[in-house]
């Protein structure tokens, strides 16, 4: 509850950002929403000797679709996204947005922040990898894009040197034949997922999937990618058909979620299976004419 | 080690403040301000009894955060108001005469912060369904009612805020 | 004098609520004094360990830091060692050994939280691990380390109720029996509020005042003078306005103390306050306990016997706030609603590697692990005999014409209509077409379930024949001044923790003077003023308390009729009371109202009459109250997840006459949610190794407003009649009442598959690994 001491700044423009991070990024951490930052250096988890605050950074919120790709400021806020009508090929950023803990949590945290802080229970980065999205992540070096399904490497670890700082996520085109869900199973309402599953599909004029995206919350490490499952999918039509081929792919899957208080990992992965089943039922059914 | 000084507005007042980079802002409000009533229940972010109405200069809105998980400084700027600023010239805000007339406390411990929350929700949805409320409150933990009536105190100020033809936060905010 | 008057049964908006809506409360952490220091304890992180070394240098050096407390600094000043409220001793600051994980073991004491925070980092403690003892089957292992050596055995009593030969022989006689084990898992009030004080000593009169979140001013006080030797009349108590207590601030925790010893030897007043994860680690817990039960039967479902067998967990000290001759509590009342021939009950308390304190959680001593155990076995039974569960009970429930009744543990049941709660719970929910229903989606493989618990409490502890704390009897107080005006001070001994006494009060005590409730002032909380009581747990306020309040009412009308036979100029038999009115009793029109008599109380008081207008009360029950209720949850239960749904929940309460109905229905809500919260959600664990678990609100799971059940609520009236309003204690009846109809619910889903048992919390991959092996997930 009394987070040890720091040097606080704050950045009024991405280049000062850049800068000190430049300088000092080993022992910077970057506050955005502060909503996953501040609970940890409260309980002294921790530790930061610089604080880079962003939040006055210009530029940095802001949602376009720009060449057909939807592009996301870093500084948007969660609760901003829950109340975006987007078109209705990217309902799952709504969907996801709302289950994020709660709306205050909301209302500060912020879409760089999830994606960027490496939790394998946040929810956001499910949904980014299910989309397809590349994160944009920028330094003194220049600029990357990173595919989110590439960017996460352990808990708390991702591909971001200490100089970097994601500014966009970017949502490639998906055509009006699409849709996601997000499905999240919790042990409370606010709580991190026992699991989670995105789900995002095409579906063409004769019903088959044409393509797909599925990712895992709280599935391991890291958030999970299974394009194992999208393989099996694509090109196929009819509900039990997708089912079916979704249910073999998952079993041959290695998907290794932990035992904890949230329930043991045969559980886990059992309801990691329901809860794929139900996305595709959910989303397919929605696309299908 | 690194202190700040700050202006923000706090119900209506303009303040300066020196502050340590690590003070939360729940500690400003309660230590420096001496405004007790936004309270502290847990310390992980997770009860919402410190629940505040923030503007903060990069935003034309009032947002409700959880003043545990914000550093004082990062207000610098800003406008907040808490639980002492929701009545205005002697009249209680709807939200809380919603919660005398229906019973929507006992302990009243998380009782400010999920007032602060009841006066922005109503703000952002003017009448919402009772499945809205509970959504809107589940960042907010009460241990005394089981919710029932503080569900009913919502939908009395609804009620208020809709025959009185204004919105939730036009009562708090001072211009 | 027009003023309406708002006595029993009205839904009077709460007096108190004027300054909690305005975030104008004073909790104890909101008390500022000037030049006031803070204290920040450091804790064990071992179970079970001896402590080689404490260095505080580094800590002491930190700027801001006014001092560093170890228990050696206590032992100096003989307060080393703290009682318990079972009359054992347990160490304010751990000396040589920790005994559970999170003992306090050093305090820094310094000008701010933060500062504190920081030097408690530097406080250097070198432990060597022992073996630490965490569950009690591992306690009564031979070759179980002593948690104790003090005491030589970790086994602390075992106690016993009820004829064991005529029980045994009716299990003999049975045509059915039915056997099962539980575990009542270890949950922890967590009211929102936490634990903290603020110590001040002031030197020149050698006062020690402490602002403490307490239930219980008095008991403290008296406690903490035997135990510091500080003259009674030099401490002074104030509960101020406390942030909910539920059981919790019962207990008398090692940081109050340390606060104390702090502000005496710096002669500066100091703060603690406990954060939410020390809160949930280290303060009092509840339940912990192993249950065997057996309960014996004819076929056509009459019941004869029941016998259970109990080891319960106690941590590593004995402090259960319990009435000393009860250990496990009043867990004799799991006979429950019911009639038997026999009944018997054995009960091992332990010591373990955990923390102290076993309190009720917003229930009367124990009487929650006895309602879900009784009404588990009722259900089981009923499976086993092919009966429906409400009919079963409604056979052997105890008739309302046979009340009073005494159980076969020898409690006098004060009065009851069980048949009509459970008829008309079964009536609101509609439980016939519930099972139709039922039977319907069996068919299609649809899991739903319908729980049923009909509970009785034993509450209002207590004649002072049988209950004490730590020797002090249970009774409760009131005193009642009423000023020359006609307004009113009523002081009492008990303390709200948001129950509403500010209102509840007034209202009894308007409708029995006929003033004005709004010219009624209720105080409660400070040592200096309010008269002695035992303070507000176990629903025991408006048994006792309230009618304490009653009988200080008559005794002011007694008074007051002999001024208003003074000021009407007729003999006091003469005079009539009714409603605020004295009246000449032939002569309706002549009269005076209380006001009148109040003023002339002090101004025109009659010969020989002394003056003033005041009463005190030590109101002593002459039994418990016995409110009940009747509960049906209906459930559905996801079978891809487990996931559990409540679907309705109807609870029918009846706590005799009610004085405030809207703070009983509020009351209930609340104690839903927390059994709905213990059957659903709540645990504190611990492994092997002394790891706690659920510590923090993000894994002690309170439940939040979206899974929380739409209550339905109803009400019958069975008056106490023993009570001086016909009230009864009502705010932990559902606490009580619901686990076993959740459960019983989800069991009654499964019931199908020959599932008789679940065990809480109803955690969604129990249920699952149920479903899981009785082939019944789906996959979809």
């Amino acid at each position: 509850m009394y987070p040890p001491q720091f040097e606080y700044i704050p950045a009024n423009s991405l280049d000062d950002v850049l800068k000190l991070l430049d300088e000092r990024g080993e022992e910077a951490k970057i506050l955005a929403g502060g909503q996953s930052l501040i609970p940890l250096m409260k309980l002294r988890i921790a530790r930061p000797a610089l604080v880079v605050d962003i939040n006055r950074v210009k530029g940095l919120n802001y949602m376009n679709m720009e060449d057909g790709s939807l592009k996301i400021g870093a500084l948007v806020r969660i609760a901003q996204l829950e109340r975006t009508k987007f078109p209705s090929q990217y309902d799952i950023l709504r969907a996801a947005s709302r289950q994020v803990a709660d709306p205050q949590v909301r209302n500060m945290g912020t879409v760089g922040g999830n994606a960027a802080h490496g939790d394998p229970g946040n929810d956001l980065p499910a949904v980014f990898i299910s989309l397809k999205s590349k994160y944009v992540v920028k330094s003194k070096r220049g600029t990357r894009e990173i595919p989110a399904k590439d960017f996460y490497k352990g808990p708390f670890t991702t591909e971001l040197r200490p100089d970097e700082v994601l500014v966009e996520v970017n949502v490639p085109h998906w055509d009006g034949y699409s849709g996601g869900t997000y499905l999240k199973f919790e042990r409370r309402t606010g709580d991190y997922a026992i699991a989670a599953v995105a789900v995002q599909l095409t579906v063409d004029d004769d019903n088959r999937v044409t393509r797909a995206g599925v990712a895992f919350t709280n599935a391991g490490p890291t958030p999970l990618p299974a394009e194992e499952i999208e393989e099996s999918i694509i090109d196929k039509r009819g509900l039990e058909n997708l089912l079916t081929s979704a249910k073999n792919a998952f079993d041959k899957m290695k998907v290794n979620p932990v035992s904890d208080l949230r329930g043991p990992d045969w559980y886990k992965r059992d309801v990691m299976r329901v809860l794929l089943l139900r996305g595709i039922k959910t989303v397919y059914e929605r696309l299908v004419r | 080690m690194g202190r700040h000084k700050i202006s923000v507005v706090v119900n209506g007042v303009k303040k300066e403040l020196d502050v340590e980079s690590r003070l939360l802002a729940v500690h400003m409000i309660r230590e420096l301000l001496n405004l007790t009533g936004t309270h502290i229940g847990c310390d992980t972010s997770n009860c919402g009894a410190c629940t505040i109405l923030v503007r903060f200069p990069w935003s034309e809105d009032f947002v409700t955060v959880k003043s545990c998980t914000l550093f004082a400084v990062q207000l610098d700027g800003s406008e907040i108001y808490t639980v002492e600023g929701l009545e205005r010239d002697g009249r209680l805000h709807p939200v809380q005469e919603g919660f005398w007339e229906k019973h929507g406390l006992q302990c009243g411990y998380c009782t400010p912060g999920l007032l602060m929350q009841s006066a922005w929700l109503l703000h952002q949805n003017p009448m919402p369904t009772e499945d809205e409320i509970r959504q809107m409150i589940a960042g907010n933990l009460c241990r005394c009612t089981g919710y029932v009536k503080i569900v009913e105190a919502i939908q009395y100020a609804a009620e208020k805020l809709n025959r009185m033809g204004v919105r939730s936060l036009e009562l708090v905010v001072r211009r | 004098m027009t003023a309406t008057i708002h006595g029993m049964g009205h839904p009077l908006k709460r007096k108190e609520d004027a300054r909690f809506i305005r975030g104008k409360g004073t909790y104890v952490d909101d008390i500022k004094l000037p030049n006031m220091l803070h204290v920040k304890l450091i804790r064990s992180p071992y179970a079970h360990a001896k402590i080689k070394r404490i260095d505080v240098e580094r800590a002491l050096k930190v700027p801001g830091v006014v001092a560093v407390i170890t228990g050696k600094d206590l032992q100096a000043a003989g307060l080393s060692m703290m009682p318990t409220l079972m009359n054992d001793r347990q160490p304010v600051l751990a000396l040589d050994k920790v005994y559970y994980p999170y003992q306090e073991v050093a305090a820094v004491v310094a000008e701010d939280r933060y500062i504190a925070e920081d030097a408690a980092e530097l406080v250097e403690v070198e432990y060597e691990p022992l073996e630490p003892v965490m569950t009690p089957q591992r306690a009564l292992e031979p070759d179980a380390p002593l948690v104790r050596p003090d005491k030589g055995t970790n086994k602390i009593f075992t106690w016993s109720a009820g004829d064991k030969d005529l029980t045994d022989r009716y299990f003999q006689e049975a045509d059915v029996i039915v056997k099962e084990n539980f575990y009542y898992h270890r949950i922890h009030v967590a009211h929102m509020e936490t634990c903290g004080c603020v110590a001040h000593y002031d030197p020149p009169t050698g006062k020690l005042t402490l602002w403490m979140t307490t239930q219980a001013p008095h008991a403290v006080r008296t406690v903490a003078s035997l135990f510091t030797k500080i003259p009674e009349h030099k401490i002074r108590i104030i509960a101020p306005d406390i942030g909910g207590g539920f059981g919790g601030k019962v207990y008398v925790y090692p940081g109050y103390v340390v606060a104390a010893f702090a502000s005496i030897m710096t002669e500066r007043p100091v703060k603690w306050i406990e954060t939410r994860t020390e809160n949930l680690s280290s303060t009092a817990f509840a339940r912990d306990a192993y249950i065997t039960a057996e309960v014996a039967a004819k076929k056509d479902g009459t019941l004869l016997a029941l016998r259970m067998s109990v080891l319960s967990d106690h941590g590593a000290f004995f402090g259960d706030a319990t009435p000393s001759k009860f250990p496990f509590g009043l867990f004799t009342i799991v006979s429950g609603c019911y009639k038997w021939k026999a009944g018997y009950v054995e009960v091992t308390g332990v010591h373990t590697n955990k923390p102290p304190g076993g309190i009720a959680y917003r229930c009367s001593f124990r009487v929650t692990e006895a309602a879900y155990v009784i009404e588990r076995m009722i259900d089981i039974l009923a499976h086993k005999l092919g009966m429906d569960p409400a009919e079963l009970r409604l056979k052997n429930f105890i008739k309302k014409e046979e009340f009073p009744y005494t159980s076969v543990f020898g409690w006098e049941y004060d009065s009851g209509d069980y048949e009509r709660a459970l008829r008309l719970a079964m009536e609101k929910i509609d439980y016939e077409q519930l099972r139709k229903e039922q039977e319907e989606k069996r068919k299609r493989g649809e899991l739903m379930g319908i729980g049923i618990s009909t509970f009785v409490e034993i509450v209002g502890a207590g004649p002072s024949k049988i209950f004490d704390i730590l020797g002090i009897k249970m009774f409760e107080s009131c005193e009642v001044r009423i000023h020359p005006t006609g307004k009113v001070i009523a002081r009492f001994g008990t303390k709200s923790q948001g129950q509403g006494h500010e209102t509840t009060f007034a209202q009894i005590l308007a409708e029995k003077l006929g003033i004005p409730e709004e010219d009624i002032t209720v105080e409660e909380g400070d040592t200096d003023t309010a008269p002695y009581g035992l303070g507000t747990y176990a629903s025991r306020s408006t048994p006792t308390a309230g009618a304490a309040a009653a009988v200080t009412a008559d005794k002011i009308i007694a008074k007051a009729k002999k001024i208003a036979a003074h000021l009407l100029e007729v003999r006091e038999e003469d005079i009539v009371f009714e409603k605020g009115r004295f009246y000449v009793k032939e002569a309706p029109e002549k009269s005076v109202t209380i006001q009148d008599v109040a003023f002339a109380a002090y101004t025109n008081p009659p010969p020989g009459l002394e003056p003033g207008l005041e009463a005190v009360t030590y109101y002593d029950p002459p039994n418990m109250t016995f409110p009940f209720g009747a509960y049906i949850c209906v459930v559905d239960i996801d079978r891809g997840t487990g996931e559990v749904k409540v679907r309705r929940f109807v609870a029918v309460d009846d706590c005799g006459n009610v004085i405030n109905p809207m703070i009983v229905e509020g009351q209930i809500h609340g104690a839903l949610t927390m059994g709905f919260g213990t059957a659903f959600l709540e645990e504190i664990r611990y492994d092997e190794q002394g790891n706690i678990y659920g510590n923090t609100f993000m894994d002690y799971l309170i439940p939040t407003a979206v899974e929380t059940p739409r209550w339905e609520t109803y009400r019958t009236v069975t008056p106490s009649p023993h009570h001086p309003l016909g009230a009864k204690g009502v705010a932990e009846s559902p606490t009580v009442g619901s686990p076993a109809a959740f459960e019983n619910a989800v069991v009654d889903a499964l019931s199908h598959l020959g599932v008789t048992k679940i065990g809480m919390p109803l955690y969604p991959w129990r249920v699952y690994s149920i479903l899981k092996e009785k082939g019944v997930v789906s996959e979809l």
